[in-house]
């Protein structure tokens, strides 16, 4: 007799907690819908309230819960779980590309957390339910540092431009993740001991309160600009960029909540397949038709849109679902004429090959002196070119101390001026350190297409602060090379804030504020080169002042 | 999951040769054969010494191993009141007489078997045979010499009992029955090893220790079928819970006894293993690596902040090389300006990447380690120096290494030596993490994180969960893992702590 594995009540919906702030992470974009909150909330509460009144008052139910089911039965269960681990996997290789952009390639790192989590599922469901309460005080940590930073920036009226609505989409999207809990509680419910009614409420109201106080702070704090940019809050688009060091976190938090997921999902995958397997009981012409059936709706479902996506996308799932959906089912058929040692062995020597070649195309590396380390950009445009001037470290220098050196590009636009840069120099630019962009006039009152690259680069902080003068190439050499300024030096004039209170101050990030809100002008602080005193200084006199 | 793999294993497993047993040899009447028996059994080995002597006119013999025994004891306690006493013509009663009127010492056992024989005598014991008498006597006159009672070298604390055990078994139960003055305290003699018959004693508290714990631990003992026990580590597999490969052991090892002693009063088992200065503790959990007995003779507030102290080096001494690298090859916006412009350059001036760097200077470390243990003590001072100044000061200044690289590698170093137990699984895992880093970046050091979490939370002791009270959370046991709560608490509930079985426990204690 195998042996059963129990988990305590408390456990399975710390689980079920954990899933769902994985399909948070994983799917902002349905959840900055105020509907989402409404749905997912109104849901809970109509299906607890049956599913308590069901399974935990009723014994004839619970026994209908078990796994003691026919094979067809057993085989819509695996298609579920399959669709419902590759939909996660899809989600997550998207999620890797907005928040890294290419430098790691996903299809690796996504192989790897399938391997892990395969072995997690193996390791039965009581590991998967402990980690999660480890997962679980990792987000209730993540939680707090998250509100600590961000509530300062908090703007309540920022609310009112949230959009609202549900569409076909979001919806199926909201659907999965409430399948997939109530579907996993069901299941599990015949290995949980415990208070199964307390415990529940207990996470139901835990549920609720972090999905809604979550999604009104994300909102309130930023609002209307979460729309077009996917979690910009991990790339210090916030006042005082502190929630970019946090991202090994917000990275560790996703990575631990997606593999309870996707290890709860390989469970229950495996468990229905053993079962399918010890099954002795006989296949019957009814059985053969449901799996045709199953295939045939697995068909039909691909073709609705927005599934489509998902499924044809992972061009490699695509495989493994259709294997998953037709061939295993199949194989149970004629379960009692394979050895079933030689099944195991070989799925295990094809999962080890398969991951020897997919790890090993995908060493990508960036060492630092393989980059460009920009601390100051200048920006000349004309009419109908881009002069782009880069202050950058040079990490060839063999001397003490931080040299610098000036690259010099030009371009149609900015895009194409800093590729080009790029290109000349054979690195890759690194604008995480960019302290400001100083922009001749033509460029500044060309905001919007001057600045539209930096706003939709996710590694540019958002903090960067901007600056005029009459030529910037000219202003940035002169004081590189003869006045013998640095990036921190010239970054100073402009982020005054510190010296005088009322010297003007403006960063990419108030640019945006100031566009989504109602404010028509802005002011730029304006640099100019004292010939006397021999240094650079703001113009105390006038700024730029520029109508929107 | 493996109980499934198993058992479509054991469909088609071939079925085992079962060895068979062969019967014990007895003892006969014969002293002539016995003898004869004895030195062949022994290959006529040369500190073998039968002392053929007479009891009243009727033949009889001492067996014993030279340097075994205590001479002067054999002399006195022994001989000179066996060869003093006039015996009668039964040889049975001669012995009974022998065990119960003439000899001067207590531990006098009646044996039968060759087997017992070559038990006994190899254990220090000498062997008095009788010609007639189908039994001889076994009586306890050990004198081997022994090392005496230390400090220990790896379970060093500041305050507290500065003796270590030592390698006899039998000094070691005296050293437990002095700290714990109860006759709850139950020791168990039994052997294993088939070569070595090493002497294993089994130590508890009976109104304290889970009965169905004990009888599992014991027969996990009686199961083992090894050559020899020279090492704690050679019984650990056995007594493991076969939970798959791990790095962290779910037995733990102390050479303390008061160590000893404290986990014993928590419900927990001890073995002592003959020759080995070290006691077995079972169950063990993953909490209590981070506990040290200095932990309870501090002040609260000071042990709790040296426990998260412990916490932090831990992860700091796996996580640290590998985020090190992860962050500076894929997330370098992390860091701010100035440590990156220092990080950079010293990244540009070295000829290898930052992974390469960091897997060779762990390397590097590892060797130096290997070879402070292993060589001779005047030596040493040369492999700090060469450790020093060569690793240290010249490879940096030639442009090998880069000295932020090797500061993370240090300090990670440093901090797995603040929790020596689990020196062997940090070593390994950092590795391990430094590929996952320098390869996947913080997602592949994540997922290796859960990878190695889930082996954690997957582990049991003997039944209990080995991350046990964290998960499953039992909130009174809270109070010694990650704060160290005062004595009056402590003291409440003894069997509680850390989620161990005690008196309130379902299985039942030994008085049940």
């Amino acid at each position: 007799m195998t042996k059963k594995e129990y988990i305590s009540s408390t456990q399975l919906f710390t689980l079920l907690f954990v899933i769902t702030v994985s399909d948070i992470i994983l799917n902002p974009d349905t959840c900055k819908d105020q509907g989402y909150a409404a749905l997912v909330f109104a849901g809970m509460m109509i299906f607890c309230l049956l599913s308590f009144l069901t399974v935990y008052f009723s014994d004839h139910y619970r026994k209908k819960a078990s796994l003691s089911s026919p094979k067809t039965v057993n085989s819509l269960w695996i298609f579920g779980f399959i669709y419902l681990s590759v939909y996660h996997l899809y989600t997550f290789a998207n999620f890797i590309e907005k928040l890294n952009g290419n430098i790691i390639p996903s299809l690796p790192i996504i192989f790897l957390l399938f391997i892990s989590a395969a072995y997690s599922a193996f390791k039965g469901i009581e590991a998967t339910a402990r980690f999660s309460a480890i997962v679980f005080i990792s987000i209730i940590l993540f939680s707090i540092l998250y509100f600590v930073f961000l509530y300062p920036s908090y703007r309540p009226e920022n609310i009112s431009s949230f959009s609202s609505g549900i569409n076909g989409n979001k919806s199926f999207f909201a659907f999965i993740t409430l399948f997939e809990e109530y579907t996993v509680m069901l299941l599990l419910s015949r290995n949980t001991k415990g208070n199964y009614l307390r415990s529940g409420m207990i996470w139901n109201v835990l549920q609720t309160v972090f999905l809604i106080s979550f999604l009104i702070l994300i909102a309130g704090s930023l609002g209307e600009y979460l729309i077009e940019i996917y979690f910009p809050v991990f790339h210090a688009s916030d006042g005082v960029g502190s929630l970019q060091r946090f991202r090994p976190f917000f990275v560790s938090v996703t990575i631990g909540s997606l593999f309870c997921t996707l290890s709860t999902e390989f469970y229950l995958i495996y468990r229905f397949t053993a079962e399918m397997i010890r099954d002795k009981s006989s296949i019957r012409r009814k059985n053969i038709y449901v799996f045709l059936a199953v295939f045939i709706l697995y068909l039909i479902i691909s073709s609705f849109p927005g599934l489509y996506d998902v499924i044809y996308d992972l061009k490699l799932m695509t495989a493994v679902i259709l294997i998953s959906v037709f061939v295993l089912p199949v194989l149970t058929l004629f379960s009692s004429r394979i050895r079933r040692t030689n099944i195991v062995r070989t799925a295990g020597l094809l999962v080890l090959l398969l991951s020897c070649a997919i790890i090993s195309s995908g060493c990508n590396s960036n060492q630092l002196n393989q980059r460009i380390i920009v601390q100051g950009i200048g920006i000349d445009r004309n009419d109908d070119s881009c002069l782009v001037t880069l202050i950058a470290l040079d990490t060839d220098s063999r001397q003490t101390g931080n040299q610098v050196q000036l690259i010099y590009s030009n371009g149609k636009t900015v895009e194409n001026a800093l590729i080009a840069a790029e290109k000349r120099q054979g690195k890759k630019l690194l604008l995480s350190q960019c302290l400001f962009l100083m922009l001749n006039k033509d460029a500044a009152y060309d905001t919007e297409d001057t600045l539209s690259y930096f706003i939709d680069n996710n590694d540019i902080m958002k903090t960067t602060n901007i600056m005029v003068s009459d030529k910037a190439e000219e202003m940035l050499t002169n004081a590189i090379n003869e006045l013998d300024y640095t990036s921190e030096k010239i970054n100073v004039l402009s982020d005054s804030n510190a010296i005088n209170q009322s010297a003007y101050h403006f960063s990419i990030f108030d640019y945006v504020n100031v566009k989504n809100g109602n404010a028509k002008e802005i002011f730029i602080p304006y640099i100019i080169e004292d010939k006397k005193l021999k240094c650079l200084r703001t113009d105390d006199k006038h700024c730029l002042r520029l109508t929107l | 999951m493996y109980e499934f793999i198993r058992e479509l294993k054991k469909m088609y497993a071939p079925e085992k040769k079962r060895e068979i047993q062969s019967k014990p040899h007895e003892i006969t009447h014969s002293l002539k054969y016995n003898i004869g028996y004895i030195r062949r059994l022994f290959r006529d080995s040369p500190d073998l010494t039968i002392h053929e002597i007479k009891l009243s006119g009727t033949d009889a013999a001492v067996i014993s191993i030279d340097n075994l025994i205590n001479k002067d004891t054999l002399a006195f306690s022994v001989l000179k009141p066996v060869l003093s006493y006039s015996f009668g013509n039964d040889p049975e009663d001669n012995l009974n007489t022998i065990c119960e009127k003439v000899l001067y010492t207590d531990d006098i056992t009646k044996i039968t078997t060759f087997e017992e024989l070559s038990s006994f005598i190899l254990s220090g014991f000498c062997v008095i045979a009788v010609e007639g008498a189908a039994a001889m006597l076994s009586v306890g006159i050990q004198g081997f010499k022994s090392r005496s009672i230390s400090e220990p070298e790896s379970d060093v604390i500041q305050r507290g009992s500065k003796e270590g055990f030592v390698e006899a078994v039998h000094t070691n139960m005296s050293m437990l029955r002095r700290k714990m003055k109860t006759p709850g305290l139950i020791l168990e003699l039994s052997s294993v090893g088939r070569l070595s018959g090493t002497e294993i004693c089994i130590c508890y508290l009976a109104d304290r220790a889970d009965r169905s714990i004990v009888k599992e631990l014991k027969r996990r003992l009686n199961s083992i079928d090894i050559d020899t026990v020279l090492a704690a580590g050679y019984l650990v597999p056995y007594i493991e819970d076969n939970d798959g490969i791990s790095p962290f052991s779910t037995v733990g090892i102390t050479e303390r006894p008061d160590t000893v002693c404290g986990k014993i009063s928590e419900g927990r088992i001890a073995v002592l293993i003959d020759g080995v200065p070290s006691a077995l503790i079972v169950p063990y959990l993953f909490a209590e690596y981070f506990q040290t007995l200095d932990d309870y003779s501090n002040r609260p507030y000071f042990a709790t902040f040296t426990r998260w102290l412990k916490f932090a080096a831990f992860f700091i001494s796996i996580l640290l090389p590998g985020l090190f690298v992860a962050l500076c090859t894929f997330d370098q916006e992390m860091f701010p300006s100035l440590m990156l412009n220092k990080i950079a350059g010293a990244v540009a001036s070295t000829p290898l990447s930052l992974m390469g760097e960091m897997i060779i200077i762990q390397f590097i470390y590892e060797i130096m380690r290997e070879s402070g243990l292993r060589m001779p003590q005047p030596l040493g001072y040369a492999v700090s120096i060469v450790g020093g100044l060569v690793i240290g000061d010249t490879a940096i200044n030639a442009g090998l290494i880069g000295a932020p690289t090797l500061m993370a590698a240090a300090m990670a170093a440093i901090c797995s030596y603040v929790i020596p137990n689990l020196y062997a699984p940090s070593a390994i895992l950092r590795f391990a993490f430094t590929i996952a880093g320098g390869f996947f970046g913080i997602w592949g050091i994540s997922i290796l994180f859960c990878a190695v979490f889930i082996n954690i939370c997957s582990k049991t002791s003997f039944g209990i969960p080995f991350t046990s009270p964290v998960t499953p959370t039992g909130f009174s046991s809270f109070r010694d893992v990650f704060i160290r709560a005062g004595w009056k608490v402590l003291a409440r509930n003894p069997a509680k702590i850390q989620n161990m079985p005690g008196t309130s426990a379902p299985g039942g204690t030994e008085n049940d």
